[in-house]
């Protein structure tokens, strides 16, 4: 009983947030056992940026909104599930996971993003990001980042095609590209809205306009 | 690309009323490369972004100076590697509508998409650390603060 008292609130979403990191872990384990590269080394990328929050957590001293920290851990274990063998699926009912799990795992880099530049906001007196910079900034990361990704996709294609062996990242075309980096920025839109008071004022304004009330 | 080099060097003398409040001239050389480099048909790409880099840095200095925006640095610098890398993406997006939508034929093919998005980020990474070295060796009274990412 003492154990169900102590976790509330906060704790709860941190339980499932390890919960779900272990699932992670299991799915590592289970691409290494297996032979899938793939699998294994996106496991390991994913796993590593669920754990973001928690380094910011020890280096800055601030903590980041757990809801946050289940969101990215979500769209993280969202994007690994892929690689058992769903993003090969190109018709039938799981044919859109591809770019839905391409949404989902941009806005876990866009989560990670804000709040990295929260946490710097918040742990240093010299900078100082308002609202509207945070959200503009999350909006270019989110950009930056699927270059980056596309830029990483490449070189290992390249590089597998020159060690005559398979990919661990593959790249369909042009149109893959740019679907991508489309995908990528919808969630970024989506993540920097829900992530900054644009949100809140918004909600205030429609509010007032509907219901009528005093307080916003 | 003119234009936008032309208007943001006027935000300082505007926003502060003073005509000799001004971005410095190295950085404004920087900025308006390509367009020399255009009107001799070479190294167009590269140019290109390293304009984008520059007006990238100008915007970070600007922000800093003008609205509450507060940046070290080194964030500067990353916010300029990434504030390039952006535009490259969205120029692609843009480019893959225009070609669909227009007719136009802008992108030569995946290979070609990928060179283009490799050189963006690595003239925004050199930009990024040519700058740092710029702020801290040549113009140590600029307005940003140089140790500071160290404290962060």
């Amino acid at each position: 009983m003492s154990l169900l008292k102590n976790i509330k609130g906060d704790s709860i979403f941190t339980l499932i947030t390890r919960g779900l990191q272990i699932v992670l872990v299991a799915l590592i384990g289970y691409g290494v056992l297996r032979g899938t590269a793939s699998l294994a080394v996106n496991g390991m990328l994913a796993l590593t940026l669920t754990l973001v929050p928690t380094v910011l957590g020890w280096r800055f001293d601030y903590e980041v909104d757990p809801r946050l920290v289940i969101w990215i851990t979500v769209a993280a274990l969202f994007h690994v599930v892929g690689f058992i063998g769903l993003y090969n699926i190109q018709s039938g009912l799981l044919s859109w996971y591809d770019q839905v799990a391409h949404a989902i795992s941009a806005s876990f880099v866009a989560g990670a993003g804000y709040a990295v530049i929260v946490a710097l906001d918040h742990s240093s007196a010299r900078v100082h990001f308002p609202e509207e910079f945070r959200f503009i900034f999350t909006l270019c990361f989110i950009l930056a980042f699927g270059v980056a990704w596309e830029i990483a996709e490449f070189t290992v294609g390249g590089l597998a095609s020159m060690l005559g062996s398979k990919a661990v990242l593959t790249q369909y075309g042009t149109d893959d590209i740019v679907s991508d980096l489309v995908f990528n920025t919808i969630a970024a839109i989506f993540i920097a809205i829900w992530g900054t008071t644009y949100f809140r004022s918004i909600t205030a304004i429609v509010s007032r306009r509907f219901f009528r009330t005093g307080k916003p | 690309m003119v234009v936008a080099v032309i208007a943001i060097a006027l935000v300082p003398p505007i926003l502060s009323h003073r005509f000799t409040e001004m971005i410095a001239w190295e950085v404004l050389a920087l900025a308006a490369v390509p367009v020399v480099a255009r009107s001799f048909n070479m190294l167009i790409e590269p140019s290109t972004y390293l304009s984008v880099a520059t007006l990238a840095l100008i915007v970070a200095v600007e922000l800093n100076a003008f609205t509450s925006v507060e940046m070290t640095s080194g964030f500067a610098v990353v916010f300029i590697v990434i504030i390039t890398m952006a535009i490259a993406g969205l120029w692609t997006i843009a480019q893959f509508v225009s070609d669909i939508y227009l007719g136009t034929t802008f992108l030569a093919g995946q290979t070609a998409v990928m060179w283009s998005l490799v050189i963006a980020t690595g003239v925004g990474v050199l930009a990024g650390i040519i700058f740092e070295f710029y702020f801290r060796r040549l113009s140590p009274s600029n307005e940003l603060s140089y140790d500071a990412w160290s404290d962060i």
